[in-house]
């Protein structure tokens, strides 16, 4: 016996669909190329530059939570890359390099380390680095401000601000084809609806995202901007500007669908859906901020657990009559 | 290794084998190896000791106040009784026989169809079906579910059995109706085989052929409309599960008179290949091997039992069980790889779990040992199919935390009646 080959052993099952949390994050980053290059395009170096500053900064933080807490190290699982994309797509591309190295440590470490690190956090952290610098520095998020010295041969005043200030007459100055492929102000990837719709689609058909919390969110926006519509069309645009315009489809197919932060039940998933895309509109109509697609978030962030108790009842189980 | 289909979005199938294959017989083995349970606090009065004459269909009995007995496959002498401890930390007293190949039958079992000669002789059939159960009076089952499906995926040993051998099965439950008094029975069997199926005399249900629609809880659920209440067995709710193998057995002792020694198990290779085989209960499992020339590598896995539900053994010293289905061997390259990561919460094991339960959640629990939460978050309800562990992102292993959970309220539960 003593001569035979070691055999391995383990639990069952013994085989593995081949899923895991890298490949995951990798196909999600692959999926933000189209809407990421064409904001480059329009945006040029300075665009890339806030990229890969925020994709290293994230990883460097990561890696410096590993070493200090002494854990495995974790960047090669992605995550923390990809926390550091989608901030950066959602930055202007004229924001100081510190402002970006501040965001991308904020998200890693208060955003998800001191949790205890992935699949503990209870919010987003893309969405907290971003909210935290995006309320302490206002002036250099304001993208009006940002874009005051651009001209890049499409109207740059940034939509939703425009919305705010002048109600639904500033939507006129749109043209909604424009909004749809990028051709607007707004965050380096959150600005080309077309090239995030086309990421969507592929992370949904390769079920990489659930699709019900991104239809739903998207269906929370029109609803609840066609109501505001009906109600004051003067003030409030249709849902259509809505859908096009900030982080909305940045939001629906990229943020909310996070998967630690988002429920995993078939109903609970519309819910937090819809709740995303409401609690946006409410912002942007009745609130102070421009876009209120990062709080939506953040603010069903926070209910996830509670809406994630709905859920069907497991098979056989007793229900004790207390 | 079946893996995710690139449209991920539509949920992993995963299909049973649904080919025939013929039995090949494999010729008995030197030596048979059988393992008897302990009991518990049992006395160590032994009533074995090395050097006993056995002979084909004997039973053997360790202890003078236990239960448990095994049936010896071969005529021989014991040349070793050893300990032995199975991978849930049950021990077991094992006992090597030597053959002197010629089959002896032994004379005890009358073969008089009765509820206690099959509790006496046959609960070491091939199957390891238990009898017991019909004797308990608080629990009578009325319903007898023949499995002609096979549990885990890649085996086909009961339906081939239910293909070639129908009339033992038809046998089966004539003897089972006398002896049990239950008169409804239904065989349960995928489409192809209902031809077959008609000729045995018990209702013919067709299940489908996704795993794991052939677990005993999922047939009944699907067959009957029952669902068995969390944490209880098919008896409390008045059904019985026996495997198509079992009732051939049951035929083939009680129309014989000879307690079945052969147990048919499929041997699955590590290029997929399935070969359907006879051989002795207690044959080593490398002799199985090396008849086909199947030799494991280095960090290769020997599973007794499919790829989702068997168990990964350490040597190829291992007998064949009673209940052994299939050896099925795979490559290290192919086997699914844990880490210890945590979840994430994707929810793909929440989306697949056929009974429904929230297993990020349960996990959690039963990874850092709050089991009674464990319990609260439907750890009951689990038929251990492995789905779960097999979609993980994470690749958790969640199935294990779930045994282990399982395992260890188990403990509890005895240790606080042990202290009342
Ligand atoms: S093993 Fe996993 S998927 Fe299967 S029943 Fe149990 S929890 Fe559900
Ligand atoms: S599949 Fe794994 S990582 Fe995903 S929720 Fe289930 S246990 Fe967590």
């Amino acid at each position: 016996m003593n001569n035979d080959k070691k055999l391995a052993v383990s639990s069952a099952p013994h085989w593995h669909d081949g899923s895991r949390i890298s490949v995951r994050n990798i196909n999600i980053a692959v999926a933000a190329l189209p809407a990421l290059f064409v904001g480059i395009s329009i945006f040029g170096m300075p665009a890339l530059r806030v990229i890969t500053l925020s994709i290293g900064c994230a990883m460097i933080a990561e890696l410096v939570i590993n070493i200090i807490a002494r854990k495995k190290i974790s960047i090669d699982d992605g995550s923390a890359a990809l926390s550091g994309l989608l901030i950066g797509m959602l930055l202007p591309a004229s924001v100081p390099w510190w402002l970006v190295v501040i965001g991308a440590f904020v998200a890693i470490i208060i955003g998800k380390q001191v949790f205890g690190g992935i699949g503990a956090n209870p919010l987003n952290p893309t969405l907290i680095g971003f909210a935290i610098i995006m309320i302490s520095w206002k002036g250099h998020m304001d993208f009006d401000e940002a874009f005051l010295n651009y001209d890049l041969g499409f109207y740059m005043a940034y939509p939703l601000a425009a919305l705010k200030h002048f109600g639904t007459a500033a939507t006129a100055k749109y043209n909604l084809m424009d909004l749809f492929i990028g051709k607007q102000s707004g965050g380096i990837g959150a600005v080309c609806g077309l090239g995030l719709l086309i990421g969507g689609i592929y992370l949904i058909v390769r079920g990489f995202i659930r699709w019900e919390i991104s239809i739903s969110f998207l269906v929370g926006i029109f609803i609840t901007a066609f109501l505001f519509n009906i109600a004051n069309p003067e003030k409030y645009a249709f849902p259509l500007f809505h859908l096009l315009t900030g982080n909305v489809m940045l939001g629906a197919f990229f943020l909310a669908t996070d998967d630690t932060t988002s429920p995993v039940n078939f109903i609970p998933m519309l819910i937090f859906g819809l709740g995303c895309g409401i609690i946006t509109v409410l912002i942007r109509c009745l609130g102070l901020y421009y876009d209120g697609v990062v709080f939506a978030i953040l603010l069903m962030n926070l209910i996830n657990p509670l809406v994630d108790k709905i859920r069907p009842k497991a098979i056989g189980k007793v229900v004790e009559n207390a | 290794m079946i893996k995710k289909p690139f449209f991920g979005l539509k949920k992993p199938e995963l299909k049973y084998c649904l080919e025939s294959f013929p039995f090949e017989d494999i010729p008995a083995s030197r030596e048979a190896i059988l393992f008897l349970k302990k009991l518990n606090g049992k006395s160590e009065e032994k009533l074995l000791k090395v050097g006993d004459n056995v002979k084909t269909g004997q039973k053997i009995k360790a202890f003078p106040d236990s239960p448990e007995y095994v049936i010896s496959p071969v005529t021989g002498k014991i040349s070793s009784i050893f300990p032995y401890t199975d991978a849930l930390g049950q021990a077991y007293e094992g006992i090597k026989i030597e053959s002197d190949r010629n089959d002896d039958w032994d004379d005890q079992f009358t073969g008089e169809a009765t509820l206690e000669t099959a509790i006496d002789f046959l609960e070491f059939a091939p199957g390891k079906f238990s009898f017991r159960k019909f004797s308990d009076v608080t629990k009578k089952v009325d319903t007898i579910i023949i499995n002609g499906m096979d549990v885990d995926l890649g085996i086909t040993v009961n339906q081939e059995i239910v293909r070639t051998n129908s009339s033992r099965i038809k046998e089966g439950i004539d003897f089972l109706k006398k002896i049990t008094g239950v008169s409804n029975f239904i065989i349960a069997v995928p489409e192809n085989l209902s031809k077959e199926a008609n000729r045995t005399g018990a209702t013919v249900k067709t299940v489908s052929a996704t795993f794991p629609d052939a677990l005993p809880e999922m047939i009944i659920k699907n067959t009957l409309g029952k669902v068995v209440p969390a944490g209880q067995k098919p008896e409390d709710i008045g059904v019985a599960v026996i495997s198509a193998e079992s009732t051939a057995a049951v035929g083939e002792a009680f129309a014989t008179g000879k307690v079945p020694v052969i147990k048919a198990l499929s041997v699955v290779g590590k290029n997929g290949k399935v070969i359907n085989v006879k051989a002795r209960i207690g044959t080593p499992i490398g002799d199985i091997l090396s008849k086909y020339n199947v030799a494991p590598e280095e960090n290769d896995r020997i599973i007794l039992g499919g790829p989702m539900m068997g168990t990964a053994t350490y040597s190829k010293d291992l007998p064949i069980e009673p209940n052994t289905e299939a050896i099925t061997v795979q490559s290290e390259s192919d086997s699914a790889q844990v880490s210890d990561y945590p979840c994430i919460s994707c929810g793909e094991c929440v989306r697949i779990c056929p009974v429904r339960i929230p297993v990020n959640f349960l996990c959690r629990f039963a990874e850092f040992g709050f089991y009674e939460d464990a319990e609260r978050y439907d750890l009951n309800s689990c038929i251990e199919c492995g789905l779960c562990a097999y979609v993980c992102t994470a690749r958790r292993p969640l199935l294990q935390y779930i045994k282990l959970a399982k395992h260890e309220l188990e403990l509890i539960k005895l240790s606080e009646a042990v202290n009342e």
